[in-house]
């Protein structure tokens, strides 16, 4: 009897394992066939953003769909923080989606991988067309001379600037090349003239490896396993500078900082600022907030420093590696990239488009935040140095690292001798694991 | 034998659906992540093994790793006797018959299902922020508050209270305990003229000892697992003031994609958890009266 029943048992057992096997087989040879005849294609596209970009994108993919018929999308889309841990989980699966949005931080990554396919014989090909634009905005996508990222938008470190409040408390906008001297006086002036203890005129702190860029120094060497600056006394120089703007009411505390969770809460949309550092293209949203112009300007520059300003991509398309129509994907990034059409609907959201033809195309359509973005990526093009390559490995742990020290210095928990140290310390042993 | 076999086969393959969807998803993960914590796994490459080094790692180089043990062993330890004793003193008048009180009794359970959530986050905020409720009120009394949420010094406590106000579930099953303690006791008591507080403090309370040893074994395994409320509130700030365990290690987990390093953090809480219920177990001869047992 108990024969007979692990008979049957087995015989179920293997019976199932065949029909998997043979289920295994069909589904192989149909994909194969689908490859040479190229019958209709799905397309997997990703991007994180916020629900204008998903509105834009998904109506240009409904676009593209409509000229190509033999291709089908589908979508993939959530928030920053999100996006990542979605983008690891399906590259653990080795299922990356054939067009993923790319960011300049996770580029060194992703490539030294081998998760993204290497775009120069396409360019070549002339199959994904980049004759319209300039190296500028190519080679930022380029890792060890491999282009492996789309730029889809330029962008540039700014300040946000709300001229009525200088307006209104009569005191005259920075003048070009103004250092950080300057806006501190300029911010005191603000602070005396309104006389209001919650007024800052300082919105938010610093970026520490901009600062390094005025002194033409860097955060990482160019191995990226070690820090780029060698003198502590630039981290003591910059945190201090930080932690006396707080004591003077200039630039908010830390516990007012951490309480603000969202832009349009910020104090300089809600009046009670006057200057803001920020990535540019964050200016059309800003506007939007805040309901009037907003103006921008570099960041500012320390005397006898060097030109810290410098041309970011915004964020990129890239092709996985693995993905089974490249071609495909090419040609949708092509059409991102320099079709008309699809750029009067994208309208510049993501930041200013490479393609001098979509630019001039779409100029005077503009208004608004957007126009300001444009004038302004226009100058910085004029005026700025190439920009460090991308984090090495280990750098997203090391600006966390950074933000945590910068902190304790303006709760007044730490020195900033103190923290320039222990950032050194703890920095240097984070990356010499690249080593 | 056969017949035996072939009835605990029915029985299997009744209970086949549940068994397939714990070995699948509950005890192949754990299994995985016991390897996974012996290696570098970032994801985006296959895991690496490197032995013991993540644990030695731990416990002697992260010194935030020190520090989220030490702030969830201080949540832990206040919030967990606050909570049970909050419960227990609502669950006692909750048993009294006013009128109503089992409206009363559905009101107060509600935080407990929505305490978890992004909108109880946001109010938290505005009771307790700068310009909240809380500091309207104080300034009556012309006090000038601080941003408790921001506040190194009073995060914590923000998030204290969050979870005592949440204490609907002890609540429920104290009065059920209590609704155990058979009457005699306080009728036999009350003939020899016992007071209401030696009522409580030599009745109730021994009454109830098995009831309370529940409600802290779960209630601890919660407190140390707490993630929820940090997470949305404070993200484990300000100056890592309220990183949970579980919170640092969702961080080494998804932020800085060291899947390795949080499955060995995992590991070790589950250790630390289970080592703590084992005390409390141990202790339990000492002061837990069940009635059924003759006393013991």
């Amino acid at each position: 009897m108990l024969k007979k029943m692990l008979n049957n048992i087995s015989a179920v057992i293997v019976s199932g394992a065949l029909m998997f096997g043979a289920i295994g087989c069909s589904s192989a040879s149909s994909t194969k066939e689908a490859a040479v005849d190229q019958g209709p294609i799905t397309l997997k596209i990703a991007w994180w953003g916020g629900q204008d970009r998903h509105d834009r994108t998904l109506k240009v993919i409904k676009m593209f769909e409509e000229q190509n018929p033999n291709i089908k999308i589908e979508t993939e889309y959530a928030a920053f923080g999100d996006y990542w841990t979605k983008m690891a989980t399906e590259a653990a699966g080795k299922n990356l989606p054939d067009v993923l949005q790319m960011d300049y931080s996770y580029l060194g990554e992703y490539t030294s991988r081998k998760l993204l396919e290497p775009l120069d014989a396409y360019v070549k090909s002339e199959k994904l067309n980049l004759k319209d634009v300039s190296d500028v905005f190519i080679n930022g996508g380029k890792m060890n001379n491999n282009l492996y990222a789309i730029n889809l938008g330029a962008n540039a470190p700014a300040l946000l600037v709300d001229p009525d409040v200088f307006q209104k408390y009569g005191v005259p906008l920075p003048k070009e090349g103004y250092t950080f001297d300057d806006l501190t006086q300029i911010a005191k002036d603000l602070k005396q003239k309104a006389g209001k203890e919650d007024f800052y005129p300082l919105d938010t702190t610093f970026d520490f490896s901009y600062y390094l860029r005025d002194k033409g120094s860097s955060l990482y060497n160019k191995d990226g396993n070690g820090l780029g600056y060698s003198n502590d006394q630039d981290l003591v120089d910059f945190f201090s500078l930080e932690s006396k703007l707080v004591k003077d009411g200039l630039m908010p505390p830390p516990q007012i900082l951490k309480a603000i969770k969202s832009d349009p809460d910020t104090l300089i949309v809600k009046g009670n600022s006057a200057v803001r550092p920020f990535t540019s293209n964050l200016v059309v949203a800003f506007t939007n907030y805040a309901k009037h112009p907003l103006k921008l300007m570099p960041l500012p520059a320390i005397a006898g420093g060097q030109e810290g300003n410098y041309l970011k991509p915004a964020l990129f398309f890239s092709v996985a590696a693995d993905s089974k129509h490249k071609e495909a994907a090419v040609k949708f990034v092509d059409y991102f990239t320099n079709d008309l059409k699809a750029n009067d609907v994208l309208f510049g959201e993501r930041g200013v488009p490479i393609s001098s033809k979509v630019r001039e195309y779409l100029l005077p359509k503009l208004d608004g935040g957007a126009k300001e973005h444009f004038t302004y990526i226009d100058y910085v093009q004029k005026h700025s140095r190439q920009i460090d390559p991308p984090a090495p490995k280990g750098g997203s742990k090391v600006s966390d690292l950074l933000t945590r020290l910068q902190d304790q210095v303006l709760y007044g928990q730490m020195s900033p001798q103190d923290a320039a140290k222990q950032f050194r310390n703890e920095a240097a042993s984070i990356l010499s694991a690249n080593k | 034998m056969n017949q035996q076999f072939k009835r605990e086969l029915v029985g299997i393959s009744f209970i086949s659906p549940w068994l397939l969807g714990f070995l699948t998803f509950t005890l192949g993960p754990i299994i995985a992540s016991l390897y996974l914590s012996f290696t570098n796994y970032d994801m985006l490459s296959s895991p690496e093994w490197i032995g013991t080094h993540n644990y030695i790692h731990m416990l002697t180089q992260d010194s935030r790793y020190w520090n989220s043990l030490k702030v969830t062993f201080l949540f832990v330890f206040i919030s967990v006797p606050l909570k049970l004793m909050f419960a227990l003193f609502v669950a006692v008048l909750f048993t009294r018959n006013y009128r109503g009180v089992s409206f009363y009794r559905t009101v107060y359970y509600i935080p407990s299902i929505i305490g978890g959530s992004v909108a109880v986050s946001v109010m938290w905020k505005r009771l307790f922020g700068l310009h909240g409720a809380l500091n309207s009120g104080l300034s009556f009394l012309g006090i000038k508050g601080v941003d408790w949420i921001t506040e190194p010094n009073t995060a914590i406590w923000s998030l204290i209270l969050l979870v005592l106000w949440q204490f609907g579930s002890p609540m429920l099953i104290f009065m059920a305990g209590l609704k155990q303690i058979p009457k005699e006791l306080y009728e036999a008591a009350s003939v020899d003229g016992a007071s209401k507080v030696s009522n409580f403090f030599r009745i109730t309370l021994p009454m109830l000892t098995p009831v309370i040893f529940f409600n802290l074994v779960m209630q601890m395994i919660g407190g140390f697992m707490t993630f929820t409320q940090s997470f949305l509130i404070t993200a484990g700030g300000p100056l890592d003031r309220t990183l949970f365990y579980a919170v640092y290690l969702y961080q080494n987990a998804f932020t800085n994609f060291q899947m390795g390093y949080a499955s060995a953090m995992a590991w070790v809480l589950l250790l630390i958890i289970a080592t703590f219920t084992a005390l409390v177990f141990k202790s339990s001869s000492a002061w837990v009266y069940y009635e059924s047992d003759g006393g013991k």
